[in-house]
């Protein structure tokens, strides 16, 4: 139960921008990765996806870089609560597949990306295949929707 | 007297606002620039890595960046020297002491520096401190990405940085960050980006993107092997490199495609993490990645570890050998038979080797479906009752990993240059040959670290020395693609060709000096593997050539053109093939070609090489060899 609450806590810090992708308004406004993410209404080859998260390049931007990402990213590195949100988006496909399998590695990373750690992970992987249903109710559920969801059901637990 | 030449450098310092600066902060550039000259840090390796200056084309010594904002001084890409003394003296009266500071601009810099003299202490550095507390990695990879399937275009591979990080140990390497140069390009037409490539058309910048990133764009949307090679590096040199790519940050470099291109643009960054590498120097004029690599791969001691990820394809082809032919079929059933019958059956499978069945199902259908959003509900439907019959399968089965087997890595293969030298003779008299090609594989090549049945060659010319006409150019070729990938049970790809050569036209029988033809050809068609080593193909082809040689100047016809392709072992290779053309324009007429082409490797790098051919009345033998670099 404990483990269960731990992650519902890291999920509370993931849901208030998810709460807000469900409301319709841009979620980050300003921010051009969100708006491909989210904005898109999801209609895009995932090479759009990927070529909108390469728009942030590293280093400074004392040089003379200009990115429209710059709500998303530290100079390139995605900010940690956009993460899940990215991680969900770009790998939708694999985590549609190995959470039905309840193994691999994008699920394995996945749980490690919400916070949990050593025997916690291969627990919360189990529950993605045991909620299967409600995390991905329909074979057209979005990445957004699915970390509502997953929110949800991972909130019911504690 | 070097004190007086320092003097009149710093009088043409751009600095800002020299005569404004205070006596004793003056005195202290003064000496600062002075130790940096008498320990000649200018000349250091380091400095010059952390600049990334080596010798180009024209032997200039010079940086490969040509972007001024990366540079203190207005001279510094071509001056060390002068960019020394401009960095110095920025750190020696740094007064902003935020993000803006130059230590903050510039920390590989600074920590050079402070290795050699009595520095200011460095800013706080805000936004640099939470990037590099982002990226915090413990390891730095290279990463090749090899080639494409069915796409021996994209047998110069690909190369980019991996940065590992310690503390997502629990989560793999998917969420490390890598370190990628590009072109900046809106183009999506291929030949347009290869002549503007090739003529620095474009600019290149250094981007990071996670590993997942990566990922799913090679292994699964291009279906690409990535292979991975840890480097030896310690935490310093780690945090080196790390503080030099926030100094690049978005600087950009004119973009070569020969030697300033992806793969090269990496070098640097290793040499600046440790100088006494020198890898960039190696690729002045020609950095092909699976050289570059090769490159790294042949320092002693710096590769520490090597691990294939493999591609989507190569992972279904392992995952379906562990199904017998039932399964295999039962596999097929799940992606095309949208009845209930073959989830029945799949139910009825024991558990592990009913996940068995369903992965491969679901690897089948993606490959089938390609990696894109928004697919046809009947597929997401087809979808989404195997992943529902998977989710069945308790989580806590074992499976068998998939078996992957020992996959030649491609620093394995032959050199990617080559030159040959043949001895030979047609019906008139014997000739001597010389051949030298710019890349990279043909048919006959050994196939170890390439793709069997794959051929791109550019820019080989041979010429051939025969009494009579003496010496003349029996061909140029700009450059040939062939792929003869066999027909599997689940991948059916298209074989093709295309090639652009001139050569001497023997069918004409005329003097080969006054033959030369011009031509473009290429088709499709199909092939399979016969046994094992053995693949037979067959394709339809089309063809033009012009040249003076030709009665009318031209003739354009259609040919078919099949052959077989056969492995001994490693070392042995056969090829035979006949061509039979009917011009229907111009010069009207037909040509049948035979070629017989035995190839022995002796070495990786050292191979001979015969070749009996006919092109209608010609006959001619060659033999030789060829020696790979």
């Amino acid at each position: 139960m404990k483990r269960i609450v731990t992650l519902a806590a890291v999920m509370a810090l993931v849901a208030p921008s998810l709460a807000l992708a469900k409301g319709g308004n841009h979620p980050m406004a300003g921010c051009g990765l969100g708006y491909v993410l989210f904005g898109n209404n999801d209609n895009s080859p995932i090479m759009q996806v990927l070529a909108a998260t390469t728009n942030g390049t590293s280093g400074n931007q004392t040089f003379g870089m200009t990115t429209g990402t710059s709500g998303c990213t530290d100079d390139g590195a995605v900010k940690f609560v956009k993460e899940a949100e990215v991680y969900a988006e770009v790998n939708l496909d694999s985590l549609r597949s190995e959470m039905a399998a309840g193994q691999g590695e994008f699920v394995t990373s996945f749980a490690a990306l919400l916070g949990a750690r050593g025997e916690q992970i291969p627990q919360m992987v189990s529950a993605f295949q045991t909620n299967y249903a409600q995390i991905f109710p329909t074979s057209g559920t979005t990445s957004a929707e699915m970390l509502a969801n997953l929110s949800s059901v991972l909130s019911a637990k504690a | 007297m070097k004190r007086i030449i320092l003097l009149i450098g710093l009088f043409l310092l751009p600095a800002t606002g020299w005569s404004e600066r205070a006596p004793e902060q003056q005195a202290a550039v003064n000496r600062a620039t002075a130790l940096a000259f008498d320990k000649k840090l200018a000349e250091r390796p380091e400095w010059l890595a952390l600049l990334h200056i080596s010798r180009d084309v024209l032997f200039r010594r010079r940086s490969s960046i040509d972007d001024n904002d990366f540079f203190l001084h207005p001279r510094g890409r071509v001056d060390p020297h002068a960019e020394l003394a401009a960095t110095v003296t920025a750190f020696v009266t740094e007064e902003v002491i935020d993000d803006e500071s130059a230590s903050c601009r510039y920390p590989a810099r600074y920590e050079f520096l402070s290795k050699e003299m009595d520095l200011p202490p460095a800013s706080a550095c805000a936004r640099f401190e939470s990037w590099k507390e982002k990226l915090a990695p413990n390891a730095v990879s290279m990463v090749f990405s090899s080639y494409y399937m069915n796409n021996p275009a994209s047998i110069y591979g690909h190369t980019f940085l991996k940065l590992s990080r310690d503390d997502y140990e629990d989560s793999g390497p998917l969420l490390d960050y890598t370190i990628n140069y590009a072109a900046t390009t809106n183009t999506k037409n291929g030949v347009l980006f290869a002549i503007r490539g090739l003529m620095g058309g474009y600019r290149g910048q250094f981007s990071t993107e996670p590993y997942y990133v990566k990922i799913q764009k090679y292994n699964n949307m291009e279906s690409r092997d990535l292979w991975e090679y840890r480097l030896d590096m310690t935490q310093a040199q780690i945090d080196t490199l790390v503080k030099h790519l926030w100094e690049l940050g978005g600087t950009s470099m004119v973009y070569y495609f020969f030697n300033k291109n992806c793969s090269y643009q990496l070098l640097p960054l290793l040499d600046v993490a440790r100088p006494e590498l020198g890898l960039a120097k190696q690729f002045r004029f020609r950095a092909i990645p699976l050289d570059t690599l090769k490159a790294v791969k042949e320092t002693p001691g710096l590769v520490t570890g090597e691990n294939l990820r493999p591609s989507h394809t190569r992972l279904m082809l392992a995952r379906r050998s562990q199904l017998n032919d039932t399964e295999i079929r039962l596999a097929e059933a799940m992606v095309l038979d949208p009845s209930s019958a073959p989830v029945k059956a799949v139910a009825g499978l024991e558990p592990a080797q009913r996940a068995l069945v369903l992965d491969s199902s679901f690897h089948l259908l993606r490959y089938r479906s390609g990696f894109y959003r928004d697919q046809p509900p009947a597929v997401q439907a087809l979808e989404r009752r195997i992943l529902d019959a998977r989710r069945a399968v308790p989580a806590g089965i074992a499976l068998p990993p998939p078996p992957i087997g020992n996959v030649a890595p491609p620093e394995s293969g032959h050199g990617t240059g080559r030159v040959g030298v043949y001895a030979g003779g047609d019906k008139r008299k014997s000739f001597q040959e010389v051949t030298v090609r710019g890349s990279i594989h043909d048919l006959e090549g050994a196939a170890m670290g390439y793709v069997e049945g794959s051929q791109l060659e550019m820019f080989n010319v041979r010429a051939r020395y025969q009494e009579g006409p003496d010496l003349y150019l029996e061909e140029f070729k700009l450059f040939e693609i062939i792929s003869i990938a066999p027909r599997d049970r689940w991948i059916h790809p298209p074989s093709w060709t295309v090639r652009a050569h001139a050569a001497v036209a023997h069918d004409l029988e005329k003097d080969p000096d006054h033959s030369l033809v011009t031509s473009l050809d290429g088709g499709s068609g199909l092939s399979f593997q016969l046994a094992p080593g053995l693949i037979g193909y067959a394709m339809w082809k089309g063809d033009v050539e012009v040249g003076d040689a030709l009665r009318k100047g031209h003739r354009a016809g259609a040919a078919a053109h099949a052959g077989l392709l056969a492995r001994a072992g490693r070392a042995f290779r056969v090829h035979a093939f006949g061509t039979a053309t009917r011009f229907f324009t111009g010069d009207v007429g037909n040509r049948l070609e035979l070629s017989l082409i035995p190839a022995y490797s002796v070495t990786r790098n050292f191979e001979l090489r015969a070749n009996l051919r006919r092109s209608n009345g010609h006959q001619e033998a060659t033999g030789g060899f060829n020696l790979y670099w």
